[in-house]
């Protein structure tokens, strides 16, 4: 899709590039992005941890602006792609805390941070059934359905975020589609949507 | 997308978060702590790589400085028919010779007690840029702002021009919000913490007292890439955010600045409210290259990383911030 340019918008890659010299600037990629990224963080994990997850996503991009490649006018993928991979330290930290039961004492200072996953949030709010087949699948084929799926990226924009040719998204969600498929063992879609509601 | 399973996983998409505009008051708060400290990634690749950026950005300030310094330098000979008086005129001085005097003058003061955790650091400024108080979003730009700062880190009062104060509880690194507590007036992040008033004041006051020493101590604290930009970025950074710096520490950053290759004086330097005062600045030469080569735009006039009162020595700002007033006062509200 050609990419014309409506008038008075300044890209997010010329903002970025201002920013390496002026750190000031980077203050109009977090009022444009943050209510999208951490609408999706908290799809993903719950509104608590999104939050830490949404402010660590522009703090990282912050630390990173240097190395943003300026031919990608739109920081969003790379914003995507940020909070992609700290969703994944979150599932991680929080699997740790699970095994080792290492509970803080004060309970202000991890409480919070609530014990969500994705197929928790999900199974609370919707359907069992999806929520276990989304559990069940491989993090990196997680995370590429839900930034479709959750976040309305392209194939393109998710195969930037997630730093994968396009080719291996298109392979990747056939055979995240079949899984879903064999999961869901011949129930009804439309069905399984009445059910939720 | 017309597969149906994906649209069926959009079909269980989790409700939106509720609106609540405090969340991104504090994201935010926690973004702009890192505008200003630059020094305080928290893990070492990104510390690496944010050096690697802040250097970049440092240095490209500096060079600006000093291609401006060589203009004004010009423009004070022009001037000098007219007659200024020449003691004035610190042109003829390096920049070890002025950091010299600098480190004479300021290390005769007498050296006030470390403050006592629940007194707090009043500081008057005016600031290119700050989070307006009571965490909203808002960017205050030229607005004088009044900020009390306990010294312990834990509680920040501010307000702007003669306004109401607010009250702002600072979360260390890792701590959270009491659940279920409704309160808006807290900030957190490590960027911000690690500018907390005992905090820096203990690394400053830690420091070693010979130049060489405290060199190296920064260099290694900060993992410096061997070229002094971080360090010299990791000064600047003790002088915008600490203002009980002990003034034998303080001296020994001026002789250890003089001591950094590419540091330069930019005559006529001005500070965020526009006065002017002998400014430092770090040159390199990737950053000449890059200038000379279209690679970065040519930098803007006047701008030095610190600028000194002319007289006192004292630090009185850089482009982008003016320290007007500070003092150590017993509660929020008093100023000294």
């Amino acid at each position: 899709m050609a990419i014309t340019k409506p008038p008075g918008v300044v890209y997010d890659s010329v903002v970025i590039d201002a920013s390496v010299t002026d750190p000031e600037r980077f203050a109009e990629i977090f009022h444009r992005h943050w209510d999208e990224i951490y609408r999706y963080a908290a799809r993903r994990l719950g509104p608590e941890a999104a939050e830490d997850v949404g402010a660590e996503t522009f703090t990282v991009a912050f630390r990173n602006r240097g190395r943003y490649d300026t031919g990608r006018t739109d920081a969003r993928p790379w914003l995507y792609g940020i909070a992609t991979n700290l969703i994944r330290q979150h599932h991680r930290a929080e699997r740790r805390r699970h095994e080792s039961h290492a509970r803080t004492d004060a309970d202000w200072v991890s409480a919070s941070f609530a014990e969500v996953s994705d197929a928790r949030v999900t199974a609370e709010l919707l359907g069992p059934r999806i929520a276990s087949a989304l559990a069940g699948l491989p993090a990196a084929d997680r995370d590429l359905l839900l930034l479709i799926a959750w976040a309305d990226l392209t194939y393109e924009e998710a195969a930037e975020a997630l730093q994968v040719p396009l080719g291996t998204v298109r392979s990747r969600l056939h055979r995240v589609r079949k899984k879903i498929r064999r999961a869901l063992g011949g129930v009804d879609p439309a069905r399984l949507q009445e059910e939720n509601r | 997308m017309t597969d149906k399973e994906i649209v069926l996983v959009r079909a269980v998409r989790p409700a939106d978060p509720p609106h609540d505009p405090a969340v991104k008051a504090r994201a935010w708060a926690r973004l702009h702590a890192e505008f200003t400290a630059p020094d305080t990634a928290p893990s070492p690749g990104a510390r690496r790589t944010f050096h690697r950026s802040f250097g970049r950005r440092v240095a490209w300030r500096l060079v600006a400085a000093g291609v401006v310094a060589a203009g004004v330098a010009a423009a004070v000979v022009a001037t000098q028919v007219g007659g200024p008086a020449p003691e004035q005129r610190p042109a003829a001085r390096t920049v070890a010779q002025t950091l010299e005097l600098a480190a004479e003058r300021i290390e005769q003061q007498a050296a006030p007690t470390r403050p006592g955790p629940h007194q707090w650091i009043y500081t008057e400024a005016k600031s290119a840029n700050e989070v307006a108080p009571g965490n909203r979003i808002a960017m205050l730009h030229n607005v004088k702002l009044r900020t009390w700062w306990r010294f312990d880190g834990r509680l920040m009062a501010s307000s702007i021009g003669n306004g109401k104060l607010d009250m702002t509880r600072v979360l260390q690194p890792g701590e959270r919000q009491r659940p279920g507590h409704v309160d808006d007036g807290y900030i957190g992040g490590p960027a911000l913490w690690d500018s907390a008033p005992r905090k820096l004041y203990d690394y400053v006051a830690g420091l070693p007292s010979d130049p060489d020493a405290l060199l190296a101590r920064v260099r290694h604290d900060y993992h410096d890439s061997g070229k002094d930009v971080t360090t010299f970025g990791k000064i600047a950074e003790i002088f915008r955010d600490d203002r009980v710096i002990p003034p034998k520490k303080q001296a020994t950053l001026y002789r250890a600045l003089a001591k950094i290759r590419g540091v330069r004086i930019v005559h006529n330097a001005r500070d965020y409210a526009g006065r002017r005062g002998i400014g430092l600045a770090l040159d390199t030469a990737e950053e000449k290259t890059a200038v000379r080569k279209g690679l970065r735009p040519t930098p803007k006039p006047d701008v030095a990383e610190l600028v000194l009162d002319p007289r006192t020595y004292a630090y009185i700002g850089d482009g982008t911030q003016a320290i007007l007033s500070t003092a150590v006062v017993d509660k929020p509200g008093l100023r000294g």
